[in-house]
Protein backbone atom coordinates (compact mmCIF):
# COMPACT_ATOMS: atom_id res chain seq x y z
CA UNK A 1 0.00 0.00 0.00
CA UNK A 2 1.38 3.40 -1.02
CA UNK A 3 1.94 6.28 1.37
CA UNK A 4 -0.98 8.22 -0.09
CA UNK A 5 -3.36 5.39 0.72
CA UNK A 6 -1.87 5.00 4.14
CA UNK A 7 -2.14 8.72 4.89
CA UNK A 8 -5.77 8.65 3.81
CA UNK A 9 -6.39 6.11 6.53
CA UNK A 10 -4.44 7.94 9.19
CA UNK A 11 -7.40 10.08 10.18
CA UNK A 12 -9.50 7.03 10.92
CA UNK A 13 -6.46 5.31 12.41
CA UNK A 14 -6.22 8.14 14.89
CA UNK A 15 -9.88 7.70 15.83
CA UNK A 16 -9.46 3.98 16.15
CA UNK A 17 -12.19 3.59 13.57
CA UNK A 18 -10.44 0.94 11.46
CA UNK A 19 -10.84 -2.82 11.33
CA UNK A 20 -8.04 -4.75 13.09
CA UNK A 21 -6.65 -5.83 9.71
CA UNK A 22 -6.51 -2.25 8.40
CA UNK A 23 -4.96 -1.13 11.63
CA UNK A 24 -2.28 -3.80 11.43
CA UNK A 25 -1.42 -2.87 7.84
CA UNK A 26 -0.96 0.75 8.86
CA UNK A 27 1.08 -0.20 11.93
CA UNK A 28 3.37 -2.26 9.76
CA UNK A 29 3.75 0.56 7.25
CA UNK A 30 4.39 3.20 9.85
CA UNK A 31 7.25 1.15 11.28
CA UNK A 32 9.09 1.36 8.02
CA UNK A 33 7.95 4.77 6.64
CA UNK A 34 9.29 7.94 8.18
CA UNK A 35 7.23 10.16 5.89
CA UNK A 36 4.01 8.60 7.01
CA UNK A 37 5.08 8.73 10.66
CA UNK A 38 5.66 12.48 10.13
CA UNK A 39 2.25 12.82 8.53
CA UNK A 40 0.66 11.07 11.46
CA UNK A 41 2.49 13.34 13.90
CA UNK A 42 1.31 16.43 12.04
CA UNK A 43 -2.20 15.13 12.05
CA UNK A 44 -2.06 14.49 15.76
CA UNK A 45 -0.88 18.05 16.37
CA UNK A 46 -3.63 19.42 14.16
CA UNK A 47 -6.34 17.43 15.94
CA UNK A 48 -4.99 18.31 19.36
CA UNK A 49 -4.90 21.96 18.29
CA UNK A 50 -8.53 21.76 17.38
CA UNK A 51 -9.38 19.85 20.52
CA UNK A 52 -7.40 22.33 22.52
CA UNK A 53 -9.55 25.23 21.47
CA UNK A 54 -11.01 26.83 24.52
CA UNK A 55 -14.69 26.51 24.98
CA UNK A 56 -16.61 29.69 25.25
CA UNK A 57 -18.75 30.14 28.30
CA UNK A 58 -22.38 31.02 27.71
CA UNK A 59 -23.23 34.53 28.82
CA UNK A 60 -25.35 34.48 31.99
CA UNK A 61 -28.34 36.00 30.21
CA UNK A 62 -28.54 33.21 27.63
CA UNK A 63 -30.63 30.83 29.74
CA UNK A 64 -32.93 33.65 30.73
CA UNK A 65 -33.30 34.77 27.14
CA UNK A 66 -34.05 31.26 25.95
CA UNK A 67 -36.61 30.73 28.70
CA UNK A 68 -38.28 34.07 28.04
CA UNK A 69 -38.95 33.14 24.45
CA UNK A 70 -40.01 29.62 25.46
CA UNK A 71 -42.37 30.92 28.14
CA UNK A 72 -43.85 33.40 25.67
CA UNK A 73 -44.45 30.52 23.30
CA UNK A 74 -46.07 28.46 26.05
CA UNK A 75 -48.30 31.42 26.92
CA UNK A 76 -49.19 31.93 23.29
CA UNK A 77 -50.03 28.24 22.95
CA UNK A 78 -52.24 28.40 26.01
CA UNK A 79 -53.90 31.58 24.79
CA UNK A 80 -54.44 30.22 21.33
CA UNK A 81 -55.99 27.15 22.92
CA UNK A 82 -58.35 29.38 24.88
CA UNK A 83 -59.00 31.40 21.76
CA UNK A 84 -59.83 28.25 19.91
CA UNK A 85 -62.33 27.44 22.61
CA UNK A 86 -63.89 30.83 23.15
CA UNK A 87 -62.86 33.40 20.61
CA UNK A 88 -62.11 31.80 17.31
CA UNK A 89 -63.71 34.05 14.77
CA UNK A 90 -63.42 31.46 12.06
CA UNK A 91 -65.48 29.08 14.19
CA UNK A 92 -67.66 31.65 15.90
CA UNK A 93 -69.30 33.05 12.81
CA UNK A 94 -70.49 29.76 11.37
CA UNK A 95 -71.40 28.71 14.90
CA UNK A 96 -73.61 31.76 15.28
CA UNK A 97 -75.18 31.09 11.93
CA UNK A 98 -75.86 27.49 12.89
CA UNK A 99 -77.31 28.51 16.26
CA UNK A 100 -79.61 31.08 14.65
CA UNK A 101 -80.71 28.52 12.12
CA UNK A 102 -81.42 25.98 14.87
CA UNK A 103 -83.38 28.53 16.89
CA UNK A 104 -85.42 29.38 13.81
CA UNK A 105 -86.11 25.71 13.11
CA UNK A 106 -87.06 25.10 16.73
CA UNK A 107 -89.39 28.11 16.74
CA UNK A 108 -91.04 26.89 13.56
CA UNK A 109 -91.37 23.39 14.95
CA UNK A 110 -92.88 24.65 18.19
CA UNK A 111 -95.27 26.90 16.28
CA UNK A 112 -96.33 24.03 14.02
CA UNK A 113 -96.91 21.81 17.01
CA UNK A 114 -98.86 24.47 18.87
CA UNK A 115 -101.18 25.21 15.99
CA UNK A 116 -103.37 22.11 16.29
CA UNK A 117 -103.65 22.73 20.01
CA UNK A 118 -104.87 26.22 19.37
CA UNK A 119 -107.34 24.83 16.94
CA UNK A 120 -108.59 22.24 19.37
CA UNK A 121 -109.07 24.94 21.89
CA UNK A 122 -110.95 27.12 19.47
CA UNK A 123 -113.02 24.31 18.03
CA UNK A 124 -115.18 23.61 21.06
CA UNK A 125 -116.13 27.24 21.37
CA UNK A 126 -116.93 27.30 17.69
CA UNK A 127 -119.00 24.23 18.14
CA UNK A 128 -120.72 25.83 21.06
CA UNK A 129 -121.46 28.83 18.95
CA UNK A 130 -122.77 26.69 16.13
CA UNK A 131 -124.73 24.64 18.60
CA UNK A 132 -126.33 27.75 19.91
CA UNK A 133 -126.92 28.87 16.39
CA UNK A 134 -128.53 25.56 15.61
CA UNK A 135 -130.57 25.70 18.75
CA UNK A 136 -131.72 29.13 17.77
CA UNK A 137 -132.58 27.76 14.36
CA UNK A 138 -134.39 24.90 15.93
CA UNK A 139 -136.37 27.27 18.04
CA UNK A 140 -137.34 29.21 15.00
CA UNK A 141 -138.23 26.01 13.27
CA UNK A 142 -140.37 24.70 16.02
CA UNK A 143 -143.20 27.09 15.52
CA UNK A 144 -143.44 25.88 11.96
CA UNK A 145 -143.56 22.33 13.09
CA UNK A 146 -146.14 23.10 15.64
CA UNK A 147 -148.17 25.11 13.26
CA UNK A 148 -148.14 22.25 10.85
CA UNK A 149 -148.89 19.63 13.38
CA UNK A 150 -152.22 20.97 14.33
CA UNK A 151 -154.06 18.00 15.52
CA UNK A 152 -157.09 17.21 17.62
CA UNK A 153 -157.02 19.05 20.87
CA UNK A 154 -157.13 15.75 22.73
CA UNK A 155 -153.45 15.32 22.15
CA UNK A 156 -152.51 18.64 23.53
CA UNK A 157 -153.02 18.03 27.17
CA UNK A 158 -150.95 14.93 26.94
CA UNK A 159 -148.14 16.77 25.27
CA UNK A 160 -148.33 19.47 27.84
CA UNK A 161 -147.64 17.01 30.51
CA UNK A 162 -144.75 15.60 28.60
CA UNK A 163 -143.29 18.96 28.45
CA UNK A 164 -143.90 19.54 32.09
CA UNK A 165 -141.84 16.49 32.96
CA UNK A 166 -138.99 17.33 30.67
CA UNK A 167 -135.90 19.32 31.49
CA UNK A 168 -134.39 22.32 29.68
CA UNK A 169 -136.44 24.75 31.64
CA UNK A 170 -133.97 27.50 31.20
CA UNK A 171 -133.88 27.13 27.49
CA UNK A 172 -137.57 27.20 27.31
CA UNK A 173 -137.86 30.05 29.69
CA UNK A 174 -135.87 32.09 27.26
CA UNK A 175 -138.02 31.24 24.34
CA UNK A 176 -138.63 34.16 22.13
CA UNK A 177 -141.99 35.81 21.51
CA UNK A 178 -142.86 34.00 18.27
CA UNK A 179 -143.25 30.78 20.22
CA UNK A 180 -145.89 32.18 22.40
CA UNK A 181 -147.56 33.55 19.31
CA UNK A 182 -147.59 30.11 17.86
CA UNK A 183 -149.12 28.84 21.02
CA UNK A 184 -152.21 30.72 20.16
CA UNK A 185 -152.82 28.40 17.29
CA UNK A 186 -151.66 25.25 18.81
CA UNK A 187 -150.89 24.14 22.27
CA UNK A 188 -149.83 20.68 21.19
CA UNK A 189 -146.06 21.06 20.70
CA UNK A 190 -144.81 19.47 23.85
CA UNK A 191 -141.79 21.39 24.79
CA UNK A 192 -142.70 24.99 24.69
CA UNK A 193 -146.20 25.07 25.65
CA UNK A 194 -145.86 24.98 29.34
CA UNK A 195 -143.39 27.78 29.34
CA UNK A 196 -145.42 29.71 26.94
CA UNK A 197 -148.15 29.21 29.39
CA UNK A 198 -146.09 30.67 32.12
CA UNK A 199 -144.83 33.49 30.02
CA UNK A 200 -148.12 34.28 28.46
CA UNK A 201 -150.40 33.23 31.11
CA UNK A 202 -153.35 35.38 30.12
CA UNK A 203 -153.30 34.14 26.56
CA UNK A 204 -152.97 30.61 27.69
CA UNK A 205 -155.74 30.97 30.04
CA UNK A 206 -157.84 32.28 27.30
CA UNK A 207 -157.03 29.31 25.19
CA UNK A 208 -157.57 26.90 27.94
CA UNK A 209 -160.92 28.29 28.43
CA UNK A 210 -161.80 27.92 24.83
CA UNK A 211 -160.25 24.48 24.46
CA UNK A 212 -162.18 21.48 25.58
CA UNK A 213 -161.01 20.82 29.06
CA UNK A 214 -161.81 17.83 31.19
CA UNK A 215 -163.70 19.91 33.67
CA UNK A 216 -165.14 23.36 33.64
CA UNK A 217 -162.57 24.70 36.01
CA UNK A 218 -161.53 28.24 36.35
CA UNK A 219 -158.28 29.33 34.70
CA UNK A 220 -155.97 28.99 37.68
CA UNK A 221 -157.37 25.63 38.51
CA UNK A 222 -156.92 24.53 34.94
CA UNK A 223 -153.25 25.49 35.11
CA UNK A 224 -152.80 23.53 38.23
CA UNK A 225 -154.48 20.61 36.67
CA UNK A 226 -152.33 20.79 33.62
CA UNK A 227 -149.26 20.70 35.72
CA UNK A 228 -150.56 17.83 37.66
CA UNK A 229 -149.90 14.42 36.14
CA UNK A 230 -152.68 13.08 34.02
CA UNK A 231 -153.25 9.75 32.50
CA UNK A 232 -152.00 9.96 28.95
CA UNK A 233 -153.38 6.58 28.13
CA UNK A 234 -156.69 8.15 27.57
CA UNK A 235 -155.39 10.06 24.66
CA UNK A 236 -152.80 7.86 22.95
CA UNK A 237 -154.18 4.43 22.72
CA UNK A 238 -151.69 1.64 23.31
CA UNK A 239 -149.24 3.97 24.96
CA UNK A 240 -149.19 3.82 28.65
CA UNK A 241 -146.26 6.13 29.00
CA UNK A 242 -145.11 9.43 27.62
CA UNK A 243 -142.25 9.54 25.11
CA UNK A 244 -138.80 9.46 26.60
CA UNK A 245 -137.23 11.29 23.76
CA UNK A 246 -138.41 13.81 21.25
CA UNK A 247 -136.65 14.30 17.99
CA UNK A 248 -136.98 16.57 15.03
CA UNK A 249 -136.02 14.87 11.83
CA UNK A 250 -135.73 16.60 8.51
CA UNK A 251 -135.88 14.69 5.26
CA UNK A 252 -136.41 15.49 1.63
CA UNK A 253 -139.10 12.92 1.21
CA UNK A 254 -141.28 12.21 4.21
CA UNK A 255 -142.52 8.85 3.00
CA UNK A 256 -139.12 7.44 2.32
CA UNK A 257 -137.90 8.93 5.58
CA UNK A 258 -140.71 7.12 7.36
CA UNK A 259 -139.72 3.88 5.72
CA UNK A 260 -136.13 4.40 6.65
CA UNK A 261 -137.05 5.18 10.21
CA UNK A 262 -139.25 2.12 10.41
CA UNK A 263 -136.47 0.08 9.00
CA UNK A 264 -133.98 1.53 11.41
CA UNK A 265 -136.26 0.81 14.30
CA UNK A 266 -136.91 -2.74 13.25
CA UNK A 267 -133.22 -3.29 12.55
CA UNK A 268 -132.46 -2.37 16.13
CA UNK A 269 -135.24 -4.52 17.54
CA UNK A 270 -137.68 -1.70 17.97
CA UNK A 271 -141.04 -1.06 16.37
CA UNK A 272 -143.26 1.68 15.14
CA UNK A 273 -145.90 2.37 17.68
CA UNK A 274 -147.83 5.18 16.17
CA UNK A 275 -147.72 7.64 13.35
CA UNK A 276 -149.59 10.83 12.86
CA UNK A 277 -149.50 12.10 9.33
CA UNK A 278 -150.08 15.75 8.51
CA UNK A 279 -149.78 17.79 5.33
CA UNK A 280 -145.99 17.95 5.23
CA UNK A 281 -145.11 16.69 8.68
CA UNK A 282 -145.21 13.26 10.15
CA UNK A 283 -145.01 12.41 13.79
CA UNK A 284 -143.75 8.95 14.49
CA UNK A 285 -143.67 7.35 17.85
CA UNK A 286 -141.37 4.42 18.03
CA UNK A 287 -140.42 2.00 20.73
CA UNK A 288 -136.87 0.86 21.16
CA UNK A 289 -134.65 -0.95 23.61
CA UNK A 290 -132.92 1.65 25.70
CA UNK A 291 -129.57 0.09 24.92
CA UNK A 292 -130.26 0.57 21.24
CA UNK A 293 -130.96 4.24 21.61
CA UNK A 294 -127.49 5.48 20.81
CA UNK A 295 -127.02 3.32 17.70
CA UNK A 296 -130.47 4.49 16.57
CA UNK A 297 -129.49 8.11 17.02
CA UNK A 298 -126.38 7.51 15.04
CA UNK A 299 -128.35 5.84 12.32
CA UNK A 300 -130.77 8.72 12.20
CA UNK A 301 -127.97 11.17 11.84
CA UNK A 302 -126.78 9.29 8.79
CA UNK A 303 -130.23 9.47 7.29
CA UNK A 304 -130.78 13.15 7.62
CA UNK A 305 -130.72 16.21 9.78
CA UNK A 306 -131.63 15.35 13.33
CA UNK A 307 -132.23 17.68 16.19
CA UNK A 308 -132.67 16.17 19.54
CA UNK A 309 -135.16 18.16 21.47
CA UNK A 310 -135.02 16.34 24.73
CA UNK A 311 -131.73 14.98 25.90
CA UNK A 312 -131.09 11.32 25.89
CA UNK A 313 -132.52 10.12 29.19
CA UNK A 314 -130.49 7.92 31.40
CA UNK A 315 -133.53 5.82 31.75
CA UNK A 316 -133.46 2.58 33.57
CA UNK A 317 -136.36 1.36 31.55
CA UNK A 318 -135.80 -1.49 29.16
CA UNK A 319 -137.62 0.21 26.35
CA UNK A 320 -138.02 3.83 25.52
CA UNK A 321 -140.54 5.71 23.46
CA UNK A 322 -139.22 8.02 20.81
CA UNK A 323 -141.24 10.75 19.25
CA UNK A 324 -139.89 11.76 15.89
CA UNK A 325 -141.27 14.76 14.12
CA UNK A 326 -140.44 14.31 10.46
CA UNK A 327 -140.60 17.45 8.35
CA UNK A 328 -139.61 18.30 4.87
CA UNK A 329 -136.13 19.61 4.51
CA UNK B 1 -19.20 4.70 21.73
CA UNK B 2 -20.79 1.31 21.40
CA UNK B 3 -24.28 0.61 20.13
CA UNK B 4 -25.40 -0.30 23.60
CA UNK B 5 -24.19 2.92 25.12
CA UNK B 6 -25.70 4.96 22.36
CA UNK B 7 -29.24 3.74 22.86
CA UNK B 8 -29.02 3.60 26.59
CA UNK B 9 -31.62 5.96 27.94
CA UNK B 10 -29.76 9.00 29.12
CA UNK B 11 -30.39 11.19 32.12
CA UNK B 12 -32.43 13.52 30.02
CA UNK B 13 -35.22 11.02 29.55
CA UNK B 14 -37.10 12.01 32.67
CA UNK B 15 -36.65 15.70 31.94
CA UNK B 16 -37.82 15.22 28.37
CA UNK B 17 -40.91 13.40 29.61
CA UNK B 18 -41.70 16.28 31.93
CA UNK B 19 -41.15 18.75 29.09
CA UNK B 20 -43.61 16.83 26.96
CA UNK B 21 -46.16 17.37 29.71
CA UNK B 22 -45.46 21.10 29.54
CA UNK B 23 -43.06 21.37 32.48
CA UNK B 24 -41.07 24.52 31.84
CA UNK B 25 -38.75 23.96 34.78
CA UNK B 26 -37.64 20.66 33.28
CA UNK B 27 -36.95 22.42 30.03
CA UNK B 28 -34.93 25.06 31.82
CA UNK B 29 -32.85 22.30 33.39
CA UNK B 30 -32.16 20.91 29.93
CA UNK B 31 -31.21 24.36 28.68
CA UNK B 32 -28.75 24.90 31.52
CA UNK B 33 -27.31 21.46 30.96
CA UNK B 34 -26.81 21.67 27.20
CA UNK B 35 -26.47 25.33 26.34
CA UNK B 36 -22.65 25.43 26.66
CA UNK B 37 -22.09 22.57 24.25
CA UNK B 38 -24.63 23.98 21.80
CA UNK B 39 -23.19 27.46 22.04
CA UNK B 40 -19.70 26.14 21.28
CA UNK B 41 -20.85 24.19 18.27
CA UNK B 42 -22.71 27.24 16.98
CA UNK B 43 -19.80 29.52 17.72
CA UNK B 44 -17.33 27.32 15.81
CA UNK B 45 -19.77 27.10 12.97
CA UNK B 46 -20.41 30.81 12.54
CA UNK B 47 -17.38 32.20 14.36
CA UNK B 48 -19.51 34.91 15.90
CA UNK B 49 -20.59 34.95 19.50
CA UNK B 50 -23.73 37.02 19.02
CA UNK B 51 -24.86 34.92 16.11
CA UNK B 52 -24.01 31.78 18.09
CA UNK B 53 -26.16 32.99 21.01
CA UNK B 54 -29.03 33.67 18.67
CA UNK B 55 -28.59 30.28 17.02
CA UNK B 56 -28.69 28.55 20.41
CA UNK B 57 -31.73 30.55 21.39
CA UNK B 58 -33.52 29.66 18.17
CA UNK B 59 -32.46 26.03 18.45
CA UNK B 60 -33.82 25.66 22.00
CA UNK B 61 -37.01 27.44 20.95
CA UNK B 62 -37.41 25.00 18.05
CA UNK B 63 -36.65 22.11 20.40
CA UNK B 64 -39.35 23.26 22.81
CA UNK B 65 -41.89 23.59 20.03
CA UNK B 66 -40.93 20.22 18.57
CA UNK B 67 -40.41 18.30 21.81
CA UNK B 68 -43.51 16.19 21.09
CA UNK B 69 -41.91 15.01 17.85
CA UNK B 70 -38.73 13.88 19.64
CA UNK B 71 -39.03 10.08 19.47
CA UNK B 72 -35.96 9.25 21.59
CA UNK B 73 -34.32 7.31 18.78
CA UNK B 74 -31.19 9.21 19.77
CA UNK B 75 -30.24 11.08 22.91
CA UNK B 76 -31.72 14.50 23.57
CA UNK B 77 -28.22 15.96 23.21
CA UNK B 78 -27.77 14.45 19.72
CA UNK B 79 -31.21 15.64 18.69
CA UNK B 80 -30.44 19.12 19.97
CA UNK B 81 -27.07 19.13 18.10
CA UNK B 82 -28.85 18.36 14.86
CA UNK B 83 -31.09 21.37 15.43
CA UNK B 84 -28.11 23.58 16.24
CA UNK B 85 -26.19 22.42 13.16
CA UNK B 86 -29.20 23.03 10.93
CA UNK B 87 -29.84 26.44 12.46
CA UNK B 88 -26.17 27.31 12.02
CA UNK B 89 -26.22 26.23 8.38
CA UNK B 90 -29.24 28.48 7.79
CA UNK B 91 -27.49 31.34 9.51
CA UNK B 92 -24.36 30.86 7.41
CA UNK B 93 -26.48 30.79 4.30
CA UNK B 94 -28.21 34.00 5.37
CA UNK B 95 -24.91 35.68 6.16
CA UNK B 96 -23.49 34.67 2.81
CA UNK B 97 -26.54 36.11 1.05
CA UNK B 98 -26.28 39.22 3.14
CA UNK B 99 -22.59 39.64 2.36
CA UNK B 100 -23.14 39.24 -1.33
CA UNK B 101 -25.73 42.03 -1.19
CA UNK B 102 -23.83 44.41 1.05
CA UNK B 103 -20.71 46.14 -0.13
CA UNK B 104 -19.43 46.83 3.31
CA UNK B 105 -20.44 45.86 6.79
CA UNK B 106 -18.97 46.73 10.14
CA UNK B 107 -19.25 43.05 10.97
CA UNK B 108 -17.09 42.04 8.05
CA UNK B 109 -13.83 40.39 9.00
CA UNK B 110 -10.87 42.73 8.96
CA UNK B 111 -8.32 41.46 6.58
CA UNK B 112 -4.88 41.59 8.12
CA UNK B 113 -1.54 40.29 6.99
CA UNK B 114 -2.01 37.12 8.91
CA UNK B 115 -5.53 36.58 7.63
CA UNK B 116 -8.82 37.91 8.87
CA UNK B 117 -10.08 38.55 12.37
CA UNK B 118 -13.41 39.42 13.86
CA UNK B 119 -14.40 41.95 16.46
CA UNK B 120 -16.59 39.58 18.38
CA UNK B 121 -13.91 37.21 19.55
CA UNK B 122 -12.61 39.78 21.93
CA UNK B 123 -15.85 41.49 22.71
CA UNK B 124 -18.98 39.80 24.11
CA UNK B 125 -17.78 36.29 24.65
CA UNK B 126 -15.14 36.17 27.27
CA UNK B 127 -12.08 34.58 25.88
CA UNK B 128 -10.48 32.18 28.28
CA UNK B 129 -7.15 32.52 26.66
CA UNK B 130 -4.92 34.05 29.19
CA UNK B 131 -1.68 33.79 27.46
CA UNK B 132 -1.24 35.90 24.39
CA UNK B 133 0.59 33.07 22.63
CA UNK B 134 -2.16 30.63 23.32
CA UNK B 135 -4.75 33.11 22.23
CA UNK B 136 -2.87 33.80 19.05
CA UNK B 137 -2.58 30.14 18.34
CA UNK B 138 -6.30 29.64 18.94
CA UNK B 139 -7.17 32.54 16.70
CA UNK B 140 -5.17 30.96 13.93
CA UNK B 141 -6.85 27.62 14.34
CA UNK B 142 -10.21 29.37 14.27
CA UNK B 143 -9.21 31.18 11.09
CA UNK B 144 -8.41 27.84 9.48
CA UNK B 145 -11.70 26.34 10.61
CA UNK B 146 -13.51 29.39 9.31
CA UNK B 147 -12.00 28.77 5.89
CA UNK B 148 -13.49 25.28 5.72
CA UNK B 149 -16.59 24.49 3.71
CA UNK B 150 -19.63 24.00 5.94
CA UNK B 151 -19.91 20.27 5.24
CA UNK B 152 -16.29 19.72 6.39
CA UNK B 153 -16.49 22.21 9.19
CA UNK B 154 -19.44 20.55 10.85
CA UNK B 155 -17.83 17.12 10.78
CA UNK B 156 -14.64 18.52 12.26
CA UNK B 157 -16.49 20.39 15.00
CA UNK B 158 -18.65 17.41 15.91
CA UNK B 159 -15.77 14.95 15.94
CA UNK B 160 -12.71 16.82 17.16
CA UNK B 161 -14.34 19.42 19.37
CA UNK B 162 -17.43 17.66 20.65
CA UNK B 163 -16.20 14.09 20.45
CA UNK B 164 -19.22 12.53 18.80
CA UNK B 165 -18.76 9.11 17.24
CA UNK B 166 -18.82 8.54 13.50
CA UNK B 167 -22.14 6.87 13.95
CA UNK B 168 -23.67 9.78 15.83
CA UNK B 169 -22.36 12.25 13.30
CA UNK B 170 -23.74 10.06 10.55
CA UNK B 171 -27.15 10.20 12.26
CA UNK B 172 -27.03 13.92 12.92
CA UNK B 173 -26.05 14.92 9.44
CA UNK B 174 -27.94 12.15 7.72
CA UNK B 175 -24.89 10.96 5.84
CA UNK B 176 -23.17 7.56 5.60
CA UNK B 177 -20.40 6.73 8.06
CA UNK B 178 -18.01 6.36 5.13
CA UNK B 179 -18.82 9.92 4.16
CA UNK B 180 -18.15 11.04 7.72
CA UNK B 181 -14.79 9.31 7.59
CA UNK B 182 -13.75 10.79 4.25
CA UNK B 183 -15.03 14.28 5.10
CA UNK B 184 -13.18 14.16 8.36
CA UNK B 185 -9.97 13.08 6.60
CA UNK B 186 -10.24 15.94 4.13
CA UNK B 187 -11.11 18.45 6.86
CA UNK B 188 -8.12 17.40 8.93
CA UNK B 189 -5.80 17.41 5.95
CA UNK B 190 -6.88 20.93 5.17
CA UNK B 191 -6.45 21.99 8.78
CA UNK B 192 -2.98 20.42 8.87
CA UNK B 193 -1.88 22.29 5.79
CA UNK B 194 -3.49 25.51 6.98
CA UNK B 195 -1.91 25.33 10.40
CA UNK B 196 1.52 24.37 9.02
CA UNK B 197 1.31 27.38 6.78
CA UNK B 198 0.27 29.63 9.62
CA UNK B 199 2.98 28.31 11.94
CA UNK B 200 5.61 28.67 9.30
CA UNK B 201 4.65 32.29 8.85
Amino acid sequence: MGCDKIQEQLSAYLDDALSPAEKETIDNHLRSCLKCRKALADLEITVSSIKGLDEIIPPPWLTQKIMTSVKAEAERKKRSLLQKLFYPLHIKLPLEAVVIFLVAITALYVFKNMEPELKTRITPSEETVSEYAEKGKARQLRPKVKKQSQSPGGMSSNKDETAAGSPSHQERGQLPAPLSEQFIYDKKPPVKEKYSEELKAPEKNMLMKSAPSPAGLSAPEELKQERAPQAPGKIISGLSEKEDISLSFKAIDIDSAKRELEEALSDLGGKLVKEEPASDTLIIIGELGSDKLLPFMKKLKTLGYVKEMTPTPMSDKDRVLIKITVSRH
Amino acid sequence: MSEKEKYKPDDDNELVSRCKRGDLEAFETLVIKHQKKMLNIAFRMVNNCEDACEIVQDAFFSAYKGIQSFKRRSSFSTWLCTIVINTSRNRLQQNRTKLSHEQFSLDDPIITDSGSMRFELASDCPSVAEQLEKKEMQDRVQVCIEALETEFKEVLILRDMQGFSYEEISDMLSIAQGTVKSRLFRAREYMKKCLLKVFRE
